[in-house]
């Protein structure tokens, strides 16, 4: 599938703001299942610098400075996909869920590197609930990709998607207790479950297709940033299951960035310096089907 | 208690360090110890103990001690990086008695020492760069990628990591040989208060340092200042190098200023840098000025709000773009903290073979990372007789294994279990023995030294001294290792050389006193100017106070003599006066408030507004805000005028009037002090101007309060003692009787304290000196609304008739001189307001953007 995705981020400020830092996550990542075909972001008020860098995730980060006093600050990142599903390897699937621990996997070239997405992070916790919550999907010597599938079905079932209720610094233990939140909320609660039981999660931030193919149910999430999880598979594979919608990853989902959670890949992030005493944010995403034939409107 | 020579070490099977076990006096003690012994009999020891904590008093030299949390606490919550609670800092503890070492070992263990930093530094090159180690499976991964300091938004940035400055908690273990027992990479401290330490002690023990050959500490500090002026990115001709510090209520605030002022570079706070086009400035009043090496004393993570910790008001916004973008280098390299870290000693041995191809000198204190199945065990097993600590010191102090309770051991256990790659176990050391000064006598003390390391060029160079530091000997076999440096008693670390080189007679960085004026034209840097200011204008209100007591049994006296109504009028106004000069009501405006209890409030409670106390505090606090820019003199005088209080009876105990008249004088003796070390010795520079208009401007306002107070309005009657107990306070009754010996009139006071512009005590001659110190300030050219103001204020005096405001008026009353006043007053304050706005004013307050669509309340 091509699709053509607007990601808008408005913040209006009821004072002048005279420096506004910024970083953000809003370029696609090429992937063996995604293309981006093109790419273009612009920043208003004009910034005095903007660079760009691949970070240790492989994530294009841009940080940008703006000094031109505003009161409106604007980003928009409009990128072309081609997004197909991940294959996914039915041997790695199956491996029994304790060989999945990148900790006891020293045999496997990679998985130092997923052990990183073992530990808690800044914005997860791993709070002894989780491990009581994550341990009903994990029978001794289920695969481990039913084990994330059975987890995946829990969250989905045991939480209520309910915007507004909270926050991005609401914490897993109060998750666990409340079982309610956005997509951000179930990912991080499937990310804690996981890691509780040693595997290595990742917390994947993209997009969903605001219209749904022909035939299918619109799907909940779409028309803001989205998220999802991946868990590692031996031999460098990683699952990658979206609790919000209770199904693995397809045509629909567009990746952009991951890392331990969604503090290292917030959309857009930043310091301003101002006496502005309130400010209001304003977020619209769009991601349509579009005709293979377009012309990339820039290079990516 | 004995005297040095009949000391012994505390045990017969514990490494001592001034004798071999059979009494003998070790290398580098043997040229020391006979002087020492000598010099230090006879009560001796005590004196030096004693002078020794003046001196360090009498400079301000302290620490803040921060109760921080063991590992089993929970950590507080830190937000923005500052300290909520106002910890005031303590005494800095010397022992006299110095640490010494022969040349011959010192030369051994600083080998260890460099081998050390250069292995480290090869090491956090790698786990930000190519992390080939962790691959390789030579590093503990999990430990290294679950440590606090690991920051992830620095790995593979194309600026290599970089070791500069590293320091080494070292002790002994029971074969007497040397160990590591921590490694501080992240921002090492101490290295301020070992200069300090040295200078003390010297001066302590002149006849002995003097007469041995003692390695000294500048060379050290000459290599830090040019590996600090190396670290510049290649473009910059001429570096600017500024320490990054986290403010003055930090630990070791102190250390960071002495270094600072030493090394001659620029002290700032966050708050003071900017980051414009991707480089970073430094931030003064009138323009931006590049700072290429950013040599940082606060950790990794609060140095930007950006990419780093969110919210910390520490850091510099954009500081990782610009360190990305090779426009600037911070020292250590952001980051570094990730190898303070203990789960790596157990593998520096090997890692040592493989980087660097050579055996490991210097060992370190047996540990086991419990991220190690087999060492796992281990510490579980041995809890009872380990230290535990965790990978980051973000988890909290360590604590010892064997003086848990049962439950809390079961809680380290399962902690430990849960996540047991941020826990090591640690072998106690049992320290050696030191002799220690301990009220005159002599006694053994545990002894270990923190040892400090800079980039040499190619190589690495390692002080030759140190920061020693020696605890009580019971409480320390093994607690040492968990306790803060600040709980025991520091001392100078002597390198006693061996091979006969002449006898240095004087270390250049070694002297007492600093440079006495180490301010520079950087110094217009707003807050710094601020604290200036406010300097200014403290030690003002305190000397006018003073003198305003000082002068009240000119009225008094005057009163009781006559013994009639009229006269206590006089000094009850008086009284009345010093309420409202220093607002702090109701005071005496209660006829049944005892004048006794108020002068002595007034003089000693620093929670009484416009206190003696109170101005001495929050000048102090000011000073200690810009440290580095003043002379070290400041110290002497403002510890000398704290000591005159605390002397004072405590509030509600008796005080008798020539206790409250000889702290009066004290405080005033002080004051002037303060105003002459500061007249004669800083450069007249924008940070001493802003001074000057505070002190300008505070006498203005006094000035003016005061005649308000007493002779405008309703008039006393008659007057003569309350006009001569004014012009007393106003430090112009010499004058006054002077010139008008027959006519000693309001009018004649209104000439002489207002309108007079010769009379250095006049508030027209404030106007003047705030006019001219408001001039010479960078970008007054524009003509700053201060300026004109003060010239506005000028122009209303010029041409007024002291006769006609101070009439009297139908009433019988002065009612014009007190609208007048009043007048001039709120031209005053405009005044202030306006130097507020134009020199003083922080940048806008910083703010996090709100995170996404879906956050509410942030």
């Amino acid at each position: 599938m091509r699709y053509r995705i607007v990601h808008t981020t408005r913040y209006v400020y009821d004072d002048d703001v005279t420096g506004s830092f910024g970083q953000f996550h809003l370029r696609p990542r090429d992937l063996p299942w995604q293309q981006l075909a093109a790419h273009e972001v612009s920043v208003g008020p004009s910034p005095d610098t903007l660079a760009r860098h691949t970070d240790l995730y492989g994530n294009t980060k841009t940080v940008f400075h703006v000094t031109t006093p505003h009161r409106l600050l604007e980003i928009t990142g409009t990128s072309v996909v081609d997004v197909a599903a991940p294959d996914v390897d039915p041997e790695a699937f199956a491996t029994p869920w304790e060989r999945a621990r990148p900790a006891s996997r020293a045999d496997v070239e990679d998985a130092w590197r997923a052990l990183d997405f073992t530990f808690a992070s800044p914005r997860v916790a791993i709070p002894d609930a989780a491990r009581e919550y994550a341990d009903a999907s994990f029978g001794a010597h289920r695969p481990v990709g039913e084990c994330v599938l059975d987890l995946m079905h829990r969250v989905h079932a045991d939480f209520t998607y309910a915007p507004g209720v909270t926050t991005v610094n609401t914490g897993v233990g109060e998750l666990l207790v409340r079982r309610k939140g956005v997509c951000q909320d179930f990912s991080h609660v499937m990310i804690a479950a996981l890691r509780s039981m040693g595997l290595a999660a990742r917390y994947v931030s993209g997009y969903l297709a605001t219209t749904p193919p022909p035939g299918k149910a619109r799907l909940v999430g779409a028309d803001a940033t989205h998220a999802w999880v991946g868990c590692w598979l031996p031999g460098g594979d990683w699952l990658y299951a979206d609790p919000t919608n209770d199904r693995l990853i397809d045509t629909s989902h567009a990746t952009v960035a991951w890392g331990r959670d969604y503090g290292d890949v917030a959309p857009v992030r930043g310091v301003i310096f101002t006496d502005s005493k309130k400010s209001e944010l304003d977020v619209s995403v769009d991601m349509a089907p579009a005709d293979e034939g377009v012309p990339d409107p820039v290079p990516a | 208690m004995s005297d040095l020579a009949a000391y012994r070490g505390a045990h017969r099977d514990v490494y001592d360090e001034l004798r071999e076990p059979d009494g003998a006096v070790r290398p580098g003690w043997d040229a020391v110890a006979g002087p020492m012994a000598e010099y230090l009999g006879n009560g001796a020891l005590a004196r030096a103990e004693a002078q020794g904590a003046r001196l360090l008093n009498d400079h301000g030299v302290t620490i803040v001690e921060q109760q921080s949390p063991t590992i089993l606490d929970d950590p507080p919550p830190r937000g923005d990086g500052v300290p909520d609670r106002l910890a005031a800092p303590s005494p800095w503890r010397l022992d006299p008695i110095p640490a010494v070492f022969g040349a011959r070992e010192w030369q051994a263990l600083a080998d260890g020492i460099a081998q050390r930093t250069r292995l480290l530094d090869a090491v956090l090159a790698d786990v930000y760069g190519p992390r080939t180690l962790m691959a390789e499976g030579l590093l503990p991964t999990a430990a290294i990628l679950d440590h606090a300091e690991y920051l992830r938004p620095l790995v593979g940035g194309g600026v290599p990591s970089q070791l500069l400055v590293h320091a080494v908690d070292l002790g002994r273990d029971a074969s007497g040989a040397w160990v590591v027992m921590s490694d501080r990479t992240q921002a090492p401290s101490g290295a301020g208060y070992a200069l300090m330490n040295r200078r003390v002690t010297a001066r302590v023990l002149t006849d002995v340092s003097s007469a041995t050959p003692i390695a000294r500490l500048s060379p050290f500090f000459a290599a830090l200042r040019q590996a600090l002026t190396d670290a510049a990115p290649a473009a910059a001709a001429d570096p600017r190098v500024v320490v990054l510090s986290p403010g003055p209520l930090s630990e070791t605030a102190y250390d960071q200023a002495l270094l600072a002022a030493t090394l001659g570079f620029p002290l700032v706070q966050g708050s003071d840098l900017t980051v414009r086009d991707g480089r970073v400035f430094m931030r003064t009043i009138d323009s931006r000025q590049p700072v290429d090496v950013v040599w940082r004393r606060i950790d990794s993570k609060w140095a930007d709000p950006l990419e780093l910790r969110a919210g910390s008001r520490l850091g510099v916004a954009g500081l990782t773009d610009c360190v990305r973008r090779g426009t600037v280098s911070v020292v250590n390299t952001l980051g570094s903290g990730a190898l303070e870290n203990p789960a790596l000693l157990p593998y520096l041995p090997r890692l040592c073979v493989e980087l660097l191809g050579e055996n490991l000198k210097l060992g370190s204190v047996a540990t086991w990372w419990c991220g190690d199945a087999a060492s796992l065990t281990h510490v579980l097993a041995h809890l009872d007789s380990l230290v535990i600590r965790t990978t980051s010191r973000s988890g909290g102090r360590g604590i010892l294994g064997g003086r848990l309770t049962a439950a809390q051991r079961d809680r380290l256990a399962r902690s430990i279990r849960h996540n047991p790659q941020r826990y090591v176990g640690q072998e106690i050391l049992p320290l050696s023995t030191t002799p220690a000064a301990d009220g005159g006598g002599v006694v053994a003390r545990t002894l270990s030294v923190r040892a400090f390391c800079v980039r040499d060029g190619a190589s690495f160079q390692v002080m030759e001294g140190g920061l020693a530091r020696s605890g009580a000997v019971e409480d320390d076999r093994g607690d040492v290792v968990v306790t803060s440096p600040g709980r025991a008693s520091s001392k100078d670390v002597w390198v006693v050389r061996d091979d006969a080189a002449p006898v240095v007679a004087r270390d250049p960085v070694a002297d007492l006193r600093l440079a006495a004026s180490v301010s520079g034209g950087e110094s217009a840097v707003p807050r710094v100017l601020s604290d200036m200011h406010w300097i200014g204008r403290y030690a003002e209100r305190g000397e006018s106070l003073a003198r305003l007591l000082l002068a009240a049994p000119v009225v008094m006296d005057d009163a009781a003599r006559a013994g009639d109504r009229w006269r206590s009028e006089a000094s009850r106004r008086y009284r009345e006066a010093i309420t409202h000069v220093t607002g702090a009501y109701p005071g005496q405006l209660d006829p049944a408030a005892p004048f006794r209890d108020e002068v002595l409030a007034l003089l000693r409670d620093p929670l009484r507004p416009g206190s003696i106390a109170q101005s001495l505090a929050r000048a102090t606090s000011s000073a200690q805000e810009v440290r580095e820019q003043l002379s070290e003199d400041v110290w002497l005088v403002l510890s000398a005028a704290e000591r005159a209080l605390e002397n004072l009876p405590a509030i509600g105990d008796p005080v008798t009037p020539s206790q409250l008249i000889e702290a009066n004088e004290r405080m005033l003796t002080a004051f002037l002090a303060l105003a002459g070390v500061v007249g004669d010795n800083m450069v007249r520079d924008p940070a001493w101007h802003m001074l000057d208009a505070g002190r300008a401007l505070e006498r203005a306002i006094q000035a003016v309060r005061l005649i308000r107070a007493t002779l405008a309005g309703p008039r006393v009657s008659p007057e003569q003692g309350l006009i001569d107990a004014v012009m007393t306070a106003l430090e112009s009754i010499v004058t006054f009787r002077r010139r008008y010996p027959a006519r000693r009139t309001v009018t004649a006071v209104v000439e002489l304290m207002v309108l007079d512009e010769r009379n250095p005590r006049s508030v027209a001659f404030q106007l003047r000196r705030l006019g001219g110190d408001l001039t010479r300030m960078p970008g007054a050219s524009q003509g700053s609304r201060a300026v004109r103001l003060a010239e506005a204020a000028q122009e209303m005096l010029a041409g007024v008739d002291p006769q006609r405001v101070a009439a009297l008026g139908e009433d019988g009353g002065r009612d014009a001189l007190e609208e007048w006043l009043d007048v001039l007053a709120s031209a005053l304050h405009d005044i202030g307001g306006a130097i507020e706005a134009t020199y003083l004013k922080r940048p806008p307050t910083q703010r996090v953007m709100a995170a996404d669509a879906w956050e509410t309340d942030e």
